[in-house]
């Protein structure tokens, strides 16, 4: 966890709850799973395979796949591609397994 | 090796073909004969290589199963690769990753693994029991790599087989020939060889010896030097997956291997479709099907590269090793398995160009010239 | 038997969607593929979900594409979201499209197929650009239109007109932007002007960048000439350093935003086998595409930012008229009206591509920024430093495809998309050749991630 980055505008807006790393956290519903990491506060989500330095997302469009996680068990997800939805079960890799 | 120069004066050699067995050749000549001017001529960066899409093993089982000569040449050559890895490494300085830790194939059928046997027993005869080997039954198969799936009956081990990593063996031997003085010039293609009154001009480079090691185009380049090489494109296609953790699979296999990164390939699939070296998706599902059926817990592993190449197929699939009997110095070298014999090509292939091997030596590598493919 | 569609859309931009509402009108059974959850493509994402106060943050020229989406929910084709293409090839049929959708591999079947699948950022490699705590512009974008996330401060950094409307847009919600850094060479103003008279044919688009621009000049902290950008901080980024005139300047920050400009996403065209070309303008390869999207594969189209980076208006346009063609194969056949219609968008497409030519050479990028430092991450999957590929390049080795045997930079996840081109920038200036006769990385399947699993249980539509 970083210091919060980003703020949301959408203050009013339908919250959605997810589990982050077997943590339960509410963000605004229609958020990509990697829009939904950063407003939890979260900017690294994996350590490199190579040289196991933090990375984070970098073009949240689908084309640097820095942005991999486990989504309800499903290894290598683009997090940026995906909306969370109720109860999805997000897995980075800051610790343990690569995703 | 040095950017070439001096395109005037001639070499001694010039190795038409930057891939394994033209890199293996200028090693071992270069370091037989280290006063030697030799030249290596490579083509463009989109050029069909299958040095760059090999398996990486270094494959003794089955290997000559028709062809007695061959067996023994693959058997010295992977008995040569051991002292060959310590050196090319020492010298340039690239771990090139090879391990002799033996190699399992698998059969996923009773007649599969009858076919092994009787394989295995026909090498062993032909190199006078000097090829080691046991056959696995699905339990003996399963203490050497547990996690087999249920289809596999056996396999065949034998403990002379081994792998490397084949990107960085062309690698090192690029930089070891750098380092020993051969020169090299990329993009570089010979469309046509001059025969001079005392040596060749290939692409505006004179030397008294040339070798083709064009791969699939030796068969034009062999013809203008009066020498049959016959040799088709056989495609081959591999998959990689994404690094899985270290001595998941600890014996070589032709049908699946994991590299020391951790990446795991799998493959071996054999078409004739000519120059086309496309992926295509039957063979990739064929692939992972087969890979999933041996070892189920691969299925979960992701597919981070899928690669496919041409081998450099001779009519009975073993080596051509050829004198131009009509221009002296000229010589054609044909083969698919450039990395299981490139301690054979650096070693005993390259003492053969140089005239300087024994007589039974000699008897051997001749044994693999083009007569047998006389009409 | 499968499914076979007379038109297969790959991306629901503006120039999918053009294409697929143009060939669904005219009776062709067509399918869209789209990677995201929603139609719209990067320009107009999230459009039909946008809230107002996204809407006011964002601007017009973002919800002129209402009426298209609009029209493209009511087009009378399929549409399959999220689905992950991983590969095409060619077929007797003509072609096979894979995609993975919801877990499960499926090959679609389609006589004709049009790559709409647009651009991405061209890849700025500066030291330190994979550290934490940097994104692209483009992902700033991103996360205001799909999330409504902005940030408190930010450093922008690079050249071209996204950088410029991120900044506005950014101060028009409050975020404090502590320095755009300009990297747009001063000489470019100068090598830009013969292209003016391209520019004023679209007289509102040049007004609206020139107030844009000036805008950002006035009331951002807007730095101009910057090279040398380096970023600072060992785990994440915690400043960033930069030299103008010489002079090397510090700043304090947590957050950079890159940019500098677009280029076309080529891999699906280059895995068919589309013949491409080096654009001097837009410094990128592209497909060589005929202006109604024809490319050198029969069968196979491709418009939008996919073919060439034109934007938004040219990409609908340039996707009508392919959509239109395609369904009438060839011009020919087609009524006095439709016949006017083409001839107009073929017009337009070519006037704004011409136009283009204004942006492309004012923003194309600084001389340095191909050249970067040796220990510059080149390939970010692989950890490949710029100094490495330098190495194996100056010493004769064939191109960027037997550098990648040696380095494995390129071997990736995101398979050389963020690499390949500043590999061949690279190879060009080892081996000081021009960069249009390095040919470009081989492209393979796996275009997206799938496991062995998914792979062997391929099922077909």
């Amino acid at each position: 966890m970083t210091d919060l980055l980003f703020s949301c505008l959408l203050k009013d807006s339908p919250m959605c709850p997810i589990t982050v790393n077997g943590v339960e956290h509410q963000v605004p519903a229609r958020l990509s799973v990697a829009a939904a990491l950063l407003y939890l506060g979260n900017l690294a989500i994996r350590k490199h395979p190579v040289s196991s330095e933090a990375r984070a997302p970098f073009c949240y469009m689908g084309v640097c796949f820095e942005c991999l996680v486990i989504i309800d068990g499903q290894h290598k997800q683009r997090a940026c591609l995906r909306e969370v939805m109720p109860h999805m079960c997000i897995e980075t890799a800051m610790v343990g397994v690569n995703p | 090796m040095s950017p070439a120069n001096n395109k005037l004066s001639p070499y001694d050699w010039i190795i038409v073909g930057g891939g394994l067995v033209g890199a293996s050749i200028a090693y071992g000549l270069i370091q037989k004969q280290p006063q030697l001017r030799i030249l290596v001529l490579d083509g463009g960066d989109t050029d069909h290589r299958a040095s760059v899409g090999n398996f990486g093993l270094i494959w003794v089982q089955g290997k000559g199963n028709d062809f007695p000569a061959y067996a023994n040449w693959s058997l010295q050559g992977a008995d040569l690769w051991p002292e060959f890895a310590r050196q090319l490494s020492h010298k340039s300085q690239i771990d090139i990753a090879y391990q002799r830790q033996g190699g399992l194939e698998f059969a996923l059928s009773q007649h599969q693994l009858s076919v092994l046997r009787e394989e295995m027993a026909t090498m062993s005869r032909h190199t006078q029991g000097r090829f080691q080997y046991t056959l696995l039954d699905r339990n003996a198969a399963l203490a050497l790599q547990p996690g087999l799936g249920e289809a596999v009956v056996g396999a065949a081990y034998s403990p002379q087989d081994g792998q490397v990593n084949p990107l960085y063996l062309l690698s090192a031997l690029h930089k070891a020939n750098r380092l020993l003085g051969v020169e090299y010039q990329s993009r570089c293609p010979v469309e046509h060889i001059e025969v001079l009154e005392h040596g060749f001009n290939a692409a505006g480079s004179l030397a008294k010896h040339i070798v083709l090691c064009a791969g699939l185009d030796n068969q034009r380049l062999g013809k203008q030097l009066a020498m049959h090489l016959p040799v088709t494109p056989v495609k081959g296609q591999i998959l990689i997956t994404e690094r899985a953790e270290a001595g998941k699979l600890p014996y070589a296999s032709p049908q699946m291997r994991q590299t020391a990164e951790g990446t795991i390939q799998i493959g071996g699939s054999h078409e004739h479709k000519g120059l086309d070296n496309r992926s295509s998706l039957d063979i990739m599902q064929t692939i992972a099907n087969d890979a999933v059926t041996i070892m189920p817990e691969l299925a979960k592993l992701h597919l981070v590269r899928s690669w496919s190449a041409l081998r450099v197929m001779s009519p009975d699939g073993a080596p051509i090793y050829q004198r131009s009997t009509k221009y002296q110095g000229a010589f054609g070298v044909c083969c698919h398995s450039g990395v299981s014999l490139a301690a054979a090509h650096a070693g005993l292939l390259s003492s053969w160009l140089l005239n300087t091997l024994d007589r039974d030596q000699k008897i051997l590598i001749e044994a693999m010239n083009n007569d047998r493919f006389a009409v | 038997m499968s499914k076979v569609y007379d038109y297969l859309v790959i991306g629901a931009g503006p120039a999918g969607m053009a294409a697929a509402i143009e060939a669904s009108n005219a009776g062709l059974c067509v399918l869209v593929l789209d990677q995201a959850e929603n139609a719209g493509g990067q320009i107009y994402r999230n459009l039909g979900q946008v809230g107002i106060q996204q809407a006011r943050v964002l601007g017009p020229d973002y919800l002129v594409g209402k009426p298209l989406l609009a029209e493209f929910m009511a087009a009378n084709c399929d549409y399959q979201p999220m689905a992950q293409l991983w590969h095409i090839e060619a077929h007797e049929k003509g072609f096979l499209v894979v995609a993975l959708v919801h877990g499960e591999s499926i090959t679609y079947v389609t006589s004709h197929l049009l790559l709409a699948n647009g651009a991405m950022e061209r890849p700025m490699a500066i030291p330190g650009w994979h550290k934490p705590g940097v994104m692209t512009a483009g992902a700033g974008q991103i996360l205001l239109k799909t999330a409504a996330l902005l940030p408190k401060q930010v450093v922008l950094a690079g050249s071209g007109p996204l950088l410029l409307l991120l900044a506005q847009q950014y101060r028009a919600a409050g975020v404090i932007i502590t320095a755009l850094l300009d990297t747009t060479p001063k000489s470019n103003y100068w090598y830009a002007t013969p292209w003016l008279m391209a520019g004023l044919t679209t007289p509102k688009q040049l007004l609206k960048g020139l107030w844009l621009t000036l805008v950002q000049r006035i009331k951002t902290p807007y730095i101009t000439g910057v090279s040398g950008i380096e970023v600072l901080g060992e785990e994440c980024v915690t400043g960033v350093s930069y030299t103008v005139a010489g002079k090397v300047y510090d700043i304090d920050c947590n957050l950079i935003m890159l940019h500098q400009g677009l280029i076309p996403e080529t891999q699906m065209g280059q895995l068919l086998g589309c013949t491409q070309v080096w654009s001097e303008n837009q410094q990128c390869w592209q497909a060589r595409v005929a202006v109604a999207g024809q490319t050198s594969v029969p069968g196979l189209q491709i418009a939008g930012d996919a073919g060439t980076i034109g934007g938004a208006y040219v990409a609908q346009f340039n996707g009508r008229l392919a959509g239109i063609v395609r369904a009438n194969s060839g011009v020919a056949t087609l009524s006095l009206q439709k016949r006017l219609l083409t001839l107009w968008l073929c017009l337009r497409v070519k006037q704004l591509h011409w136009a283009r030519g204004l942006v492309d050479r004012l923003y194309r990028p600084a001389d340095w920024l191909s050249e970067p430092s040796s220990d510059t991450i080149i390939c970010r999957c692989e950890q490949v430093t710029a100094g490495a590929v330098t190495a194996i390049a100056s010493r004769g080795c064939a191109g960027v495809n037997q550098l990648k045997a040696y380095t494995r930079a390129g071997m990736g996840a995101c398979q050389g998309r963020q690499c390949g081109l500043n590999l061949a920038y690279l190879v060009a200036h080892a081996q000081q050749r021009p960069v249009s006769k390095v040919e470009p990385l081989t492209v393979r399947p796996p275009l997206s991630p799938i496991n062995l699993g998914q792979l062997s249980r391929q099922t077909e539509l």
